[in-house]
């Protein structure tokens, strides 16, 4: 394997790690929040949808992840060289989402906690608790489309 | 479009109370509000209604596991008031029941773990073949009886003066020490060296066989009892829609009650202030004038330090978007229903981030069935319509960009790059960047007019201009001179115009015409919000993109999985394994699309316009949880 294809492999790599991470604890603290409310109100679907909020950075990280990795022919096939600076660059370009997925799931994850809080006890509040942790998610949405545009950006081959 | 609230004053007799609130109940028409204080008789009522709903509700969820399943589409039952009474009448029977069968099936489940507890520890002593109430100190000898580790048996029977019998045991083996009461002292001391635990047969007689047998037959006499509980309870359990409907008469009943504690009240007559809708005063009168001849009825217009609930009313298309604009927040009062000038953007924008024919087919056929089995009324009703709108639009949008569940429409069709009709969001990027900076100018523009409608309607001209055309000229202006070459020269005009407007006059609350011009500057900074709000419609874009990748990703999964198999196994495979993946993606992206295209109205939309803080209309009324009221 050439070195521009280590690097575009790395950043895949990074790209779906790091969100990942991020996106496994902030589900797993707004389920352990949720599951302490299920015993008392029938409101299980409305508490699946806040836990569920801080799952999209893992997803957007899967897309950028694959994105990169086909461009660069490791997934689908087809051979393409990657000179050692391009593969710099697409590494470069998964950053963003990279780290901006991780620290803005963990964060969103505690906004969701705070609105399943809520919900529990407001259950009507259910619109204006949606709406808080999506606000922080604004940001992953940003990491990711630059993260798309400068892959997308970068002519290899 | 808001509905005018009336205010009601309604007098009547004492004697005509129950009347008049039982039929204020049925039109659902009059929202009451509290003037009087609540008096010991009333509060008392209440107290005890509020007490019946709570052992209803425990009844109904100690039998829920016994009632026979319901599906989840299933519609909620219609019943009449009188079933309702019926029903509850039955239920109070039934709790109490209920109530008997769950402490009598807690207590045996004790008795029967307390006595498996004693035959575990029996167990060990079977061939103990003395009667256990026998093995106590004599004038001479003293009895230990106790469990010890395996190995501490030999040093155990290595102790001197005295006598040891091992019995049975798995881990710990079962003991029985004899000695002298003279050498008890030491035996003693040498024991509490080994690690034993001492066991007293307190209570018990008979040999330990006995006892275990004795045990043993009245655990099975129990167990025959609890099934005899458990089948009584599923003979309840069949009934449990009688509570549940039980539950309803109740609330409804507290409901009224509440109401009633509202009204001013002397030894003979009672006065009703309440809230109703201005086209249904009419209504109200028929009603009252149908059980009572003498009852006084007025209707005023709210004064000023009054608050009436904020009540909309839109045409049937448009109706079920104020679900979304509810869970903002209901309009103030005199203030402007966002409703109808919100859906068609939120439609579109719901549209544009989902973008897929199949993803939109699937979102409408999944909630026409749930509003077809499940019958759904109020807010969930209007959600599921407002879904089935967002699965038209995805459909369209869906058609334009050219994808079926990721699938490209030339591939389907074998045709060559007719498709798609207007851009992909994955291949033309910056195109479809800028037509959702385009939609969000036009939407942020729009908003602004909304807000200079409104002033100049309210005779605020000033505000208008200064605040609200100004930054669209400002805005307009920026756009004509960046991107339309022969007038750039107007746009350059509209941009300094604006600038001139903001400047000079947004502070013009102040009298300094220093502080003014200060204050215009301040607000001109006002520009890098509109910066902001107009990038934030990026989130169109990447959520389109990344619904539509992830389809695309889950295909070539699929694909993988499909040549990977082989043959008609590998295609049968990849099929089910679709239906699910895309079942899952469906899921999350319309959830992240509900939300994303929500957030644009109330903070980029709302956020030039709308004034929040209404309360919602809630009529004296049948509000209830688990069946519907038939009138």
């Amino acid at each position: 394997m050439e070195l521009g294809l280590v690097y575009a492999a790395l950043g895949a790599a990074l790209a779906s790690i790091l969100p990942g991470i991020g996106s496994a604890i902030a589900v797993s603290w707004a389920g352990q929040a949720g599951a302490g409310y299920l015993t008392e109100e029938d409101n299980f679907g409305n508490i699946l949808v806040l836990q569920a909020l801080p799952a999209t950075q893992g997803i957007y990280g899967l897309l950028i992840a694959f994105v990169l990795a086909s461009k660069v022919g490791i997934i689908g096939g087809g051979h393409v060289m990657v000179t050692a600076e391009q593969g710099l660059q697409l590494l470069l370009g998964a950053l963003p989402l990279a780290v901006v997925g991780l620290v803005s799931a963990l964060f969103q994850g505690k906004a969701s906690v705070a609105s399943i809080h809520l919900i529990a006890k407001r259950g009507e509040k259910f619109g204006n608790a949606l709406i808080l942790p999506s606000m922080v998610e604004t940001f992953a949405i940003l990491a990711l489309l630059v993260s798309f545009l400068m892959i997308s950006g970068i002519n290899v081959g | 479009m808001l509905i005018p609230m009336k205010r009601l004053t309604l007098a009547a007799m004492r004697s005509e109370e129950s009347k008049i609130m039982d039929k204020l109940q049925q039109i659902s028409a009059v929202q009451v509000i509290s003037m009087g204080e609540m008096s010991p008789d009333e509060a008392q009522s209440i107290v005890k209604k509020e007490n019946d709903l709570l052992q209803l509700k425990k009844s109904a969820q100690s039998l829920k596991a016994y009632a026979p399943k319901v599906s989840p589409l299933a519609p909620k039952a219609e019943k009449t008031l009188e079933q309702l009474g019926d029903d509850f009448i039955l239920s109070k029977e039934i709790c109490d029941k209920t109530e008997n069968l769950i402490s009598e099936k807690t207590k045996l489940k004790g008795e029967i773990d307390k006595a498996l507890s004693v035959i575990k520890s029996l167990e060990p002593w079977r061939e103990l073949d003395e009667n256990l109430e026998d093995i106590r100190p004599t004038r001479s000898a003293i009895y230990i009886t106790g469990m010890i580790k395996d190995s501490d048996i030999e040093k155990l029977e290595s102790i001197e003066n005295a006598s040891v019998t091992i019995y049975g045991g798995e881990k710990e083996k079962a003991f029985l020490l004899v000695c002298l009461k003279g050498d008890s002292e030491s035996v003693i001391s040498k024991l509490k060296e080994l690690s034993y635990t001492e066991i007293s047969f307190k209570g018990l007689k008979g040999t330990p066989l006995d006892n275990i047998s004795r045990l043993d037959k009245d655990i099975a006499l129990k167990r025959a009892e609890l099934e005899k509980i458990e089948k009584e309870l599923e003979g309840l359990g069949l009934k449990r829609d009688n509570i549940l409907s039980g539950e309803d008469a109740v609330s409804i009943e507290l409901e009224k009650e509440l109401s009633k504690s509202y009204l001013l009240k002397t030894e003979s007559v009672f006065v009703l202030e309440g809230w109703v809708r201005s086209d249904e005063t009419e209504k109200v009168i028929d009603a009252v004038r149908s059980v009572s001849e003498s009852a006084y009825v007025e209707f005023n217009d709210p004064k000023a330090d009054e608050v009436p609930p904020s009540v909309v009313k839109n045409n049937k298309i448009i109706k079920p978007f104020e679900a979304v604009t509810n869970m903002y927040s209901r309009p103030a009062p005199n203030g402007i229903d966002a409703t109808p000038l919100m859906s068609p953007f939120y439609f579109l924008f719901f549209g544009m981030m989902l973008g897929d024919t199949g993803y939109g087919l699937a979102l409408m056929i999944i909630c026409f069935v749930i509003q077809k089995l499940k019958k759904p009324r109020g807010a969930f009703a209007d959600l599921i319509k407002v879904l089935i709108y967002c699965g038209l639009s995805t459909f369209i949008c869906g058609f334009f960009m050219g994808s079926f569940c990721g699938i490209d429409f030339d591939d389907i069709f074998h045709t060559n790059n007719v498709f798609p009709l207007l851009f992909d969001p994955a291949v033309d990027s910056m195109l479809t960047m800028y037509v959702c900076f385009g939609l969000g100018i036009v939407h942020l523009m729009f908003g602004l007019l909304i807000q200079a409608v409104y002033r100049i309607k309210n005779k605020d001209i000033g505000g208008a201009i200064f605040d609200d055309i100004s930054w669209v000229l400002l805005i307009c202006g920026v756009l004509i001179y960046a991107l339309a070459e022969n007038v750039k020269n107007i746009g350059l005009a509209m941009l300094l115009l604006g600038v001139f407007l903001i400047v000079f006059f947004a502070g013009r609350a102040k009298k300094n015409p220093i502080l003014r011009l200060i204050g215009g500057v301040k607000e001109l900074y006002g520009v890098t919000s509109y910066l902001s709000d107009i990038l934030s419609y990026s989130r169109i874009f990447a959520l389109a993109l990344s619904s539509g990748v992830i389809a695309v990703v889950l295909n070539q999964l699929g694909t993988m999985l499909r040549e990977g198999v082989g043959g008609i196994l590998g295609f049968v495979l990849m099929m089910i394994v679709m239906v699910f993946a895309h079942t899952f993606s469906l899921a999350i992206n319309a959830l992240g699309c509900f939300v994303h295209a929500a957030r644009l109205q109330y903070v980029e939309f709302f956020g030039k316009f709308y004034e929040a803080g209404g309360t919602e209309f809630k009529p004296l009324g049948y509000n209830t949880k688990n069946t519907y009221v038939k009138n």
